[in-house]
């Protein structure tokens, strides 16, 4: 799976957690979870597990905090698939 | 200072607690009922709740003779640390403030610390919907995790959820409306996960969230 097939995924999975629909259409790597898309704090956990689910991995609790950006999701996945 | 406070809540806010004294003594005798360390999960809709749960779960007396019975708390620091008076208030009230949607692993070193607290026996207070209620309902999909990961990590942890809502109380407001009285219900339950770390809290969080709606349930079936 490349990087781009990846951010895909991680995107339409977090696409239910997100209240800023606007924010989706000019969506990119740089795009801030929680201040860009303004998903609930609370829920980033819903969607490390979802990515756990999606892509048969685990993440450890300190690298779910490094997940700022759909560009850190990304990455956080591509380094547990390789 | 929380003599203070009630004298507040009672005769300038006019705010009575429904069967108070039969509300205490089902708190005192919950209380009792666990051996070992208890998390105080309530809903949420003012900025007082705290006080108001407080209130609800232990006379005055009861706090001369045991301070532990007086909960810790975790307001949001960014309406509770504006002033220097509000600092001071939280700071005699044993508040450990937590930032909404901050760093999580500065969320998790607050956690951490209720953890630490409750193992030795404190009483700690979390909101688990993490900030008051839209909705003016309980919403058992919004709870926050975090309270399900401490329940799950302290051993023996037991949580009491405390349903409490004022008679005129329709959605969050910052205080409720003057004259008020209040309702309260309680229900103590043993966090029994499946599954362990991030799904466990989860599990944890949601069944908190299930309480609190089962007790919103018959707190306005009684009122019909």
């Amino acid at each position: 799976m490349n990087e781009e097939q990846v951010m895909s995924k991680v995107v339409e999975i977090v696409r239910p957690f997100v209240k800023n629909m606007d924010a989706m259409a000019t969506i990119t790597a740089k795009t801030s979870i929680l201040d860009e898309l303004k998903v609930n704090s609370a829920r980033l956990v819903d969607i490390v597990l979802a990515f756990e689910d999606e892509f048969d991995i685990e993440v450890e609790d300190e690298a779910a905090d490094r997940v700022a950006t759909i560009g850190d999701a990304t990455e956080l996945v591509l380094a547990k698939i390789d | 200072m929380w003599p203070l406070a009630l004298l507040w809540l009672r005769h300038v806010r006019g705010y009575r607690i429904r069967r108070l004294a039969a509300v205490r003594a089902q708190a005192r005798a919950l209380l009792r009922q666990t051996q070992g360390p208890v998390l105080i999960c309530p809903n949420h809709l003012t900025w007082i709740d705290s006080l108001l749960v407080q209130w609800a779960i232990s006379s005055p007396w009861q706090l001369l003779t045991g301070f532990r019975f007086f909960a810790w708390n975790t307001p949001e620091q960014a309406n509770f640390y504006r002033s220097v008076w509000l600092k001071g208030l939280c700071y005699v009230g044993k508040c450990l403030p937590i930032r909404r949607g901050g760093e999580r692993r500065a969320q998790r070193v607050v956690l951490a610390k209720l953890g630490w607290l409750l193992e030795r026996g404190e009483l700690v207070m979390i909101f688990p919907e993490g900030g008051r209620t839209v909705t003016g309902r309980v919403d058992a999909d919004s709870m926050s995790y975090g309270v399900g990961g401490i329940a799950n990590t302290v051993e023996g942890c037991r949580i009491l959820c405390v349903y409490l809502r004022g008679e005129k109380q329709v959605e969050k407001t910052v205080l409720p409306v003057r004259d008020q009285v209040f309702s309260v219900r309680f229900a103590l339950i043993t966090p029994d996960a499946n599954e362990t770390g991030l799904r466990g809290a989860r599990e944890t969080a949601r069944g908190i969230g299930q309480t609190l709606v089962r007790l919103e349930n018959d707190h306005f079936a009684d009122r019909q």
